[in-house]
């Protein structure tokens, strides 16, 4: 029986895969931020951003200052287990801006995020943990 | 929301006891029946007769607003509540759909009202719910189709209501990138208050707490159940966690419902830390789709055996719930159907699907919509029958897996990983503005935030560390050129500052430096604009 994502892509059985391997390591990747107990909230935005492309932005909420470093390695620990093709850009933000229903303002928060990422591409976290 | 009726049936039981708390503001019930009585004759005064009238509201929680809606119930009048958080393309799609002929809203929401234009919207009322309406301003809606609270609450009461109009009621139902208007035209109120009683064990001595916006459908249903039950409703403050630890606490709150965003800053305040020692609270609902598990065990430890993550959608109400206790050992997402509703899984055939098998989920119940008021969606509806008769489901844009425990798990969304599409040539000019800013010799150090503030808008802050003293000036030049040749369709507001405050990983301390900033950069702004306008008179 085909389903309408094999419909979709009836043309290009690989892009048809690819596009499900995406989406299923993403649903994944939101499962496993909502289980960290070392982070205080997480929230991920699949975008498109100059330079990087396609991209998925992670952006966590330390539970304080000192645990800012250790919370970063356990949310790219996640990234690579559950989208280990894809570069995340993992960050730290003071608030994520929500509705009251809980759903992520997502561009609001990449708005936040933008001067951020700006900064980790010049000079990588990663380097200085 | 209550009606006149119960209200009266509590003042009569009960005329001194409390029935609405709102900071310093309480109503009795007497006080809240003659409120309501008499917003209900000046509404009725302004409206047909006869016939279907809708009202909406873009308003905060507070006193007022509950008792408009009561007023609203009373006279039969849908109100439906619209987020102040949607854009204002969302938000007139929805008035255009509605076609409302009164608005509810607030000082504060009022220009974001302003801003949406719908073919009906000229003969809509207005009505100010936060105080009288005094000033004229240039553009504003002005003259008979405005009023204020006050002058509603001056009316005499109606010596009869008008008759009973057809029921309608309606939700905002966000999907994907427009928001649809769900609509209801059956009641299904009481049985859904008995299902919450049954459920929750809620009864008249309960104190409840609102902490969530009243749009929001799982609060305004609770709130509705716990008024008529004859609890007294406790309004929290707003964006302000040790107050709200303090309602908690001086109330002796039982229930409540709360945004999760408001508890997530609850929980992170040191002042929430004593609260599981009262040891009064015992429900606390919140939506459950992003609580993460910090948020559960900060919860378990600070406020006990309270929080419910409740499984809930504007189109179909509250549907499961999770206990405190499971929570912490069940996956996050998971929820139990609460009374009243039907939770199943589809197979790619529409047909039930056995326990651990994957599919999209699809709900039943007496709080699930008829429809949408659009009709160019697509169709959700479907009936099956799984052993309790015909059923009509809603089939949601959830995927998930009922446990061996009959427990929902949400695991995804049916669309796949939503891709989000922005102003590229934006952010490519934010991303380079960064390192033409930091190759200026004329700083020490500097950090570009994009803010949207209701005082500055969407604009770029740019706080900088001069290079020496006496070189400010010529730095806010430099910079304030700089960052107009890069983004000249955004507002830039640069300002010299002693030190920039970094986490101990290297990142800024936005919310710190913004908390400096903005209020200097407020200030500076009121006196360029008063110098403005000396110099024109």
């Amino acid at each position: 029986m085909s389903t309408a994502l094999d419909e979709l892509y009836a043309h290009d059985r690989f892009e048809a895969d690819e596009q499900t391997g995406f989406d299923e390591g993403f649903a994944a990747l939101e499962r496993e931020l909502l289980e960290l107990p070392c982070v205080r909230e997480c929230a991920v935005v699949h975008t498109r951003l100059p330079d990087l492309g396609e991209t998925v932005v992670v952006a966590f909420v330390p539970v304080a200052g000192e645990q800012e470093a250790s919370g970063r390695r356990a949310v790219l620990a996640a990234c690579e287990r559950c989208l280990p093709w894809l570069f995340g850009q993992v960050v730290a933000v003071d608030a994520i801006p929500r509705t009251a229903a809980g759903d992520v303002r997502a561009g609001a928060l990449i708005d936040r995020a933008l001067p951020q990422i700006a900064r980790d591409l010049m000079s990588p976290v990663a380097m200085s943990d | 929301m209550i009606n006149l009726d119960d209200i009266r049936r509590h003042a009569a039981g009960c005329p001194g006891g409390v029935a609405l708390t709102d900071g310093e503001k309480r109503l009795t019930w007497q006080e809240f029946a003659e409120a309501v009585e008499r917003v209900a004759a000046g509404l009725a005064r302004r409206i047909p007769r006869q016939g279907p009238v809708r009202s909406v509201f873009l308003a905060d929680r507070g006193w007022e607003l509950v008792v408009v809606m009561a007023a609203c119930a009373t006279l039969g009048v849908s109100c439906t509540g619209l987020d102040p958080a949607a854009d204002t393309d969302r938000l007139t799609h929805v008035l255009d759909r509605l076609e409302p002929s009164l608005v509810f809203t607030s000082g504060a929401h009022r220009p974001v009202l302003d801003r949406c234009l719908w073919p009906a919207g000229s003969q809509a009322l207005h009505i100010l719910l936060d105080g009288p309406v005094t000033e004229r301003t240039p553009g504003q809606r002005t003259g008979p189709c405005l009023v204020g609270l006050p002058e509603l609450l001056g009316t005499p009461p109606l010596t009869e209501l008008p008759d009973a109009r057809p029921y309608e009621s309606f939700a905002m139902a966000p999907d994907h990138d427009l928001t649809r208007v769900a609509v209801r035209r059956n009641p299904g109120e009481q049985r859904q208050l008995v299902d919450l009683v049954d459920e929750f064990g809620f009864d008249s001595t309960d104190v409840h707490l609102l902490a969530a916006p009243l749009w929001q459908q799982t609060a305004q249903d609770l709130t509705r159940a716990m008024l008529v039950l004859g609890a007294r409703v406790v309004i929290g403050p707003e964006q302000d966690p040790a107050a709200l630890a303090a309602t908690v606490r001086t109330a002796r709150a039982t229930t409540g419902v709360i945004a999760p965003t408001t508890l997530s800053e609850l929980l992170a305040h040191p002042d929430s830390a004593g609260l599981a020692d009262t040891g009064r609270l015992r429900c606390l609902v919140t939506p459950g789709r992003h609580v993460g598990r910090w948020v559960v065990n900060a919860a378990w430890e600070r406020l006990g055996p309270a929080l419910h993550l409740a499984h809930c959608s504007p189109e179909t109400g509250l549907t499961g719930i999770m206990t405190p206790e499971e929570s912490l050992v069940v996956p996050m997402r998971s929820a139990r159907p609460t009374l009243g509703n039907t939770v199943v899984v589809l197979t790619e055939h529409d047909e039930a699907a056995a326990p651990g098998v994957t599919g999209r989920v699809a709900v039943a119940g007496t709080r699930v919509m008829d429809g949408y008021l659009d009709d160019d969606g697509p169709r959700r509806f479907l009936s099956l029958d799984i052993g309790q008769g015909e059923q009509r489901f809603l089939v949601t844009g959830e995927l998930g897996h009922l446990d061996e425990q009959s427990r929902l798990v949400v695991t995804g969304r049916a669309g796949g990983a939503p891709l989000l599409e922005r102003d590229t040539a934006v952010d490519a000019a934010l991303l380079r503005l960064e390192a033409d800013l930091l190759n200026l010799p004329c700083l020490r150090d500097i950090a570009v935030m994009r803010v949207n503030h209701p005082e500055l808008g969407d604009s770029l802050v740019v706080p900088f560390v001069a290079v020496a003293v006496g070189r400010e000036a010529t730095g806010v030049k430099a910079l304030t050129a700089t960052c107009a040749r890069r983004l000249p369709s955004l507002a830039t507001h640069v300002l010299a500052v002693d030190d920039i405050p970094y986490s101990p990983t290297g990142r800024i301390r936005e919310t710190e430096l913004l908390d400096a900033v903005v209020p200097i950069i407020a200030l500076n702004l009121q006196l360029e604009q008063s110098m403005h306008q000396e110099m024109s008179s």
